[in-house]
């Protein structure tokens, strides 16, 4: 108390009131009074972690060949740098092949309907926060994505798009727990909202407690939303019992493995036909 | 304090934090670069313009999570103000001092989102993440006395007064 009320302690509850004004003003404000400005302060961001996705496989060689530079001399130096420079090409033509192979693939698994409305794109970024499970996208407004759309991996939903910027988007994937999505069990047809609950698992919820799922289910997206209809969303893993209660939750591992998502299709909406009602 | 070392510093943690961390480490084990560096600008730093770093470290952890906007400026700002506090009392420097207040900033810090997170969602289950982040609080904790003195030893570039701020004031 004797630090608050000398001179640079009241300088400091003065900074301190300013900052807790700004972040209260910050949390109240609308969020798309804030969208453009968040766009823009994350684009160099992106930028950077374009960069650095991108650059990172030159780096992990690079101790390989320092080592290589300084262990061997004359010819037999050339040869290996010949050869380690054959392989650095192999391992950037594979690289690349695996590349184009999985953007191929994300599209095989589209309907022919769907393939028309996608726009591949590379994750570029994740959530910094423990709690919340989000990944950045390289493809933005530029390229017809907007916020609602459906993120797929290999066919199946692994999430929706929660924010856009010219060149990017944010994904909320499908165990955040911002995430809601109407779905439909594929073989008993019930249906409920789906929820993130973290850690890679999700809720079912509002569903009536007698309404027939068993553990292994397949659940689909409804078509209720802004997703597409029959979609594959996850498995059921726990289907619960009938406890009396009116509603009931069943638990649902998503298809998508989060930690594996490199290349997604983004679901962009089909052009507006003129003079359409 | 020289602002553009800080702000290149806090875009590499920002970046390091939402990519290569965030890619290869699960939750629990990964460690929070970010806090780190306001955590030890609240220790060694004015402190003015330490709170104004934390509140802006915060403001960019907000821009790399799908959290509302400004929840984590304010929480970065109440954990630099404490650190400001706790500094005057206990040596910053001793790494004991350094691993406890990262780890009671973490879990303040990710709690309340989490709290907040879990109130907002109405999704109790969430509850089963809090073992998450005490793991992952006891991760940042023990990189903290490292962090702090990898970053001190670029105390000059930083701009840093050697002189403690509370025997200054």
């Amino acid at each position: 108390m004797k630090l608050l009320s000398s001179k640079p302690g009241a300088l400091l509850l003065k900074t301190l009131w300013v900052y807790l004004g700004l972040s209260l003003l910050l949390l109240i404000l609308p969020i798309h009074w804030l969208a453009p400005a968040r766009g823009a302060a994350l684009w160099p961001f992106s930028l950077a972690q374009r960069v650095l996705f991108e650059g990172t496989a030159p780096i992990e060689e690079f101790p390989d060949r320092l080592t290589r530079l300084w262990g061997r001399a004359g010819r037999e130096q050339e040869l290996q740098n010949e050869v380690a420079k054959l392989r650095a090409q192999l391992a950037a033509e594979g690289e690349r092949r695996r590349s184009a192979e999985m953007r191929l693939a994300q599209m095989d698994c589209l309907t022919p309907e769907l393939q028309k409305r996608t726009v591949l794109s590379r994750v570029i970024g994740y959530d910094a926060s423990p709690v919340r499970s989000s990944i950045l996208l390289d493809r933005g407004a530029g390229q017809g994505v907007s916020r609602g759309a459906a993120v797929l991996c290999s066919g199946a939903l692994a999430g929706m798009v929660a924010s856009v910027t010219p060149l990017s988007a944010r994904a909320l994937l499908l165990d955040d727990p911002a995430c809601k999505v109407m779905v439909r069990c594929e073989r008993s047809r019930v249906m409920g909202v789906l929820e993130g609950g973290g850690g890679g698992s999700c809720l079912v919820k509002y569903i009536a407690s007698n309404a027939d799922l068993l553990p292994g289910d397949l659940f689909v997206t409804s078509g209720m939303d802004s997703l597409p209809d029959g979609v594959l969303v996850g498995v059921c893993t726990e289907a619960g019992g009938d406890s009396g209660e009116p509603l009931k939750w069943v638990t649902v591992r998503p298809s998508v493995d989060a930690s594996q998502l490199e290349h997604v299709a983004v679901v962009i909406k089909p052009p507006a036909r003129e003079g359409g009602n | 304090m020289r602002w553009a070392t800080w702000a290149l510093l806090l875009a590499a943690a920002l970046l390091a934090q939402a990519g290569p961390l965030a890619r290869h480490l699960p939750p629990e084990v990964r460690p929070d670069p970010v806090l780190l560096l306001a955590l030890f600008a609240a220790a060694r730093a004015e402190p003015a313009e330490a709170l104004g770093f934390c509140w802006l470290a915060g403001l960019g952890r907000d821009l790399f999570s799908a959290g509302p906007f400004g929840e984590y400026a304010l929480l970065y700002l109440a954990a630099g103000a404490g650190m400001i506090q706790i500094r005057r009392l206990l040596e910053p420097r001793l790494p004991v001092v350094q691993a406890a207040s990262a780890f009671l900033a973490y879990s303040f810090i990710e709690g309340i989102c989490l709290g907040t997170t879990l109130l907002a969602s109405g999704n109790r289950h969430l509850a089963s993440q809090a073992g998450a982040l005490i793991s992952g609080a006891l991760v940042t904790a023990a990189a903290a006395p490292l962090f702090c003195w990898g970053v001190g030893l670029f105390a000059r570039p930083l701009g840093l007064n050697r002189r403690r701020w509370a025997q200054a004031g």
